[in-house]
């Protein structure tokens, strides 16, 4: 006999039963998720860069203490 | 081979090693003397006076094996081939212990690590693994390894981080540090081995455009080059770069429990100030391995986050969370200087202040090197924006008028999964969602708090991110976040967010990552 010890997924398909679930794809949730892809572009554009300058200003420091 | 007993209490009040190394290393009474007191006392001036010392002559070295065969051995001066070890015991030993089968638990429970003297006068300290439960104070969080060794013919394991100083000539600091943390991540996971000076030196030659003995230093990018050819995806942060949150990235990783490889250096001071000619260029590498242990009033201090130095401000209009980030929290943290005996404390602003030459107190942390596990592919600068977008502007943002602490570290999947079974104050329905989540092999932790609550070491919600995912639109990193009483989950099929009525009450912190060992 084989018994299925794992609950998780019963737990979200009973709360998805009793209506204790939604799916964030409404007009203001897609504004709020476009509003934070718009940020996390900033963010990655900015990272990218500063990830460049920091190689090239590590090679100017030599350790030797 | 003499073998000898003797106590730190000893040694600080007596000349108890001028003669031992006058012996052993065949020098006059008075460079003996120079070294006991200048090289030898400042190790043990650390420790516990009622520490118990093993002292063993004729001991055999890998490390310094290596340089001595790959270097001390070319040079008309002869130097001597064996070492002194020294064993550290919390406990009263007597010669018979080490016969006694009955003895050998007690002895291993109060086995305290080992440290080395080597022939390579006056650069005599070699390796060292020192436990902080020999410290005098042992208020540290540390990352630590557990390394086989032996004292009077017994094994041991000696729990702590590898040190060892400089002998100048074959190793200088950005070597050591090299051997340090792969001696660390060597003997703690199966993907990474030890590296010895002359591996090193064979892995920067391909890099080197001159001859690389005797050792000259390195530059930071010949470092974190040594350490990917050495299996690990490094990262270098600069402080010139990254500005304010430079420390906040410093402390992440930190917090991560991965020890960072940090450049230490004048060379802005000298810039700002030409004309100060008594201040001679110093760069350093050295290894953080952890911080103080937490106090109130650090939690009392931490200020709010600055969401227009993060570049926030845009999108949290109107929002009045307030924001405060664990990795702000100033205090000291703990670093491996192969100038310095271990677990040196100073805060990442003032970081050489344990030093006592004026230049060095000039010095700044301008880089650091992260050695991160090959496929985590999201580092810490994206994560963190990740997080604060997440919370303060997305769907599932936080409410207004709460006040969050937000602590953020990278963690196994083991080693998350195994902290969420043990810990007893979660509910065990969150406990299975966790668990039986699928989570690739490293993740990105976020636990939320406040500051009353930080206290005690207690969390109210997480946000777990996948760190293999580097593509940080449309939620792609998310795996779950669950706070205010909901679970929000993304779902890979249908690229969206679900959010589900779950109460969670508040649970233990993770504090698996840096260890105080008591």
């Amino acid at each position: 006999m084989l018994k299925e010890i794992s609950t998780s997924e019963a737990l979200l398909k009973r709360l998805r039963g009793e209506k204790k679930s939604v799916l964030l794809d409404k007009e203001d949730h897609l504004t709020a998720a476009e509003s934070f892809n718009t940020f996390l572009e900033k963010v990655k554009a900015d990272f990218q860069i500063k990830d460049k300058k920091s190689q090239i200003s590590a090679s100017q420091v030599q350790l030797t203490a | 081979m003499p073998t000898y007993l003797t106590t730190v209490k000893d040694c600080l009040d007596s000349d108890v090693f001028t003669g031992v190394v006058e012996k052993e290393f065949k020098l006059s009474n008075g460079v003996a003397r120079w070294l006991n007191f200048n090289v030898i006392t400042p190790h043990l001036e650390q420790l516990k006076t009622s520490i118990n010392l093993v002292i063993e002559t004729h001991y055999i070295d890998k490390v310094y094996r290596d340089s001595y065969y790959s270097y001390y051995s070319s040079k008309l001066n002869r130097y001597k081939r064996n070492c002194i070890k020294i064993s550290l015991f919390d406990t009263v030993i007597a010669q018979d212990d080490f016969l006694d089968i009955y003895k050998i638990n007690l002895l291993s429970d109060h086995y305290l690590g080992f440290l080395v003297l080597r022939p390579t006068e006056p650069a005599i300290l070699g390796r060292s693994v020192i436990s902080p439960r020999a410290l005098e104070v042992n208020d540290i969080q540390i990352c630590s390894v557990r390394i086989s060794s032996t004292a009077n013919a017994l094994k041991f394991k000696a729990i702590g981080f590898p040190h060892s100083s400089q002998d100048t000539e074959t190793i200088t600091c950005a070597e050591t540090t090299i051997w340090s943390l792969m001696e660390y991540f060597g003997h703690k996971y199966p993907e990474y081995k030890p590296a010895l000076p002359s591996k090193i030196h064979t892995i920067l030659n391909s890099v080197s455009f001159q001859r690389l003995l005797p050792s000259t230093g390195l530059d930071v990018n010949q470092l974190s080059y040594a350490l990917r050819e050495l299996g690990f995806g490094t990262k270098i942060y600069s402080r010139g770069v990254y500005g304010n949150i430079f420390e906040n990235l410093l402390s992440t990783y930190i917090e991560s429990g991965i020890p960072l490889v940090v450049a230490l250096d004048n060379g802005r001071y000298l810039k700002e100030n030409p004309d100060d000619t008594d201040t001679n260029y110093i760069g350093h590498a050295l290894l953080c391995i952890g911080h103080v242990t937490t106090k109130d009033q650090m939690i009392d201090d931490l200020e709010e986050i600055d969401t227009l130095d993060s570049g926030l401000n845009d999108i949290t209009k109107g929002s009045i969370v307030k924001a405060f980030d664990c990795n702000d929290m100033v205090r000291e943290y703990v670093f491996v200087d192969d100038n310095h005996p271990v677990y040196q404390k100073a805060f990442l602003k003032h970081p050489a202040e344990y030093y006592k030459s004026p230049s060095w107190r000039k010095c700044e942390i301008s880089h650091f090197i992260v050695p991160l596990y090959r496929k985590i592919y999201l580092e810490a600068f994206e994560v963190k924006n990740f997080v604060l977008g997440f919370l303060l502007n997305s769907p599932h943002k936080i409410q207004n008028d709460n006040e969050v602490t937000i602590r953020t570290f990278l963690a196994s999947t083991r080693s998350y999964k195994q902290y969420i079974s043990l810990d007893s104050s979660m509910d065990p329905e969150i406990k299975r969602l966790i668990i039986e989540e699928k989570l690739p092999k490293f993740i990105w932790v976020t636990e939320l708090s406040t500051k009353e609550l930080l206290k005690s070491k207690m969390a109210t919600g997480l946000i777990i991110l996948d760190a293999t995912e580097p593509n940080v639109f449309n939620f792609e990193p998310l795996i779950m976040a669950l706070h205010s009483n909901f679970l929000v989950k993304f779902s890979r099929e249908t690229k969206s967010l679900e959010k589900f009525e779950l109460p969670l009450r508040p649970f233990s912190m993770c504090e698996s990552n840096l260890k105080n060992i008591v």
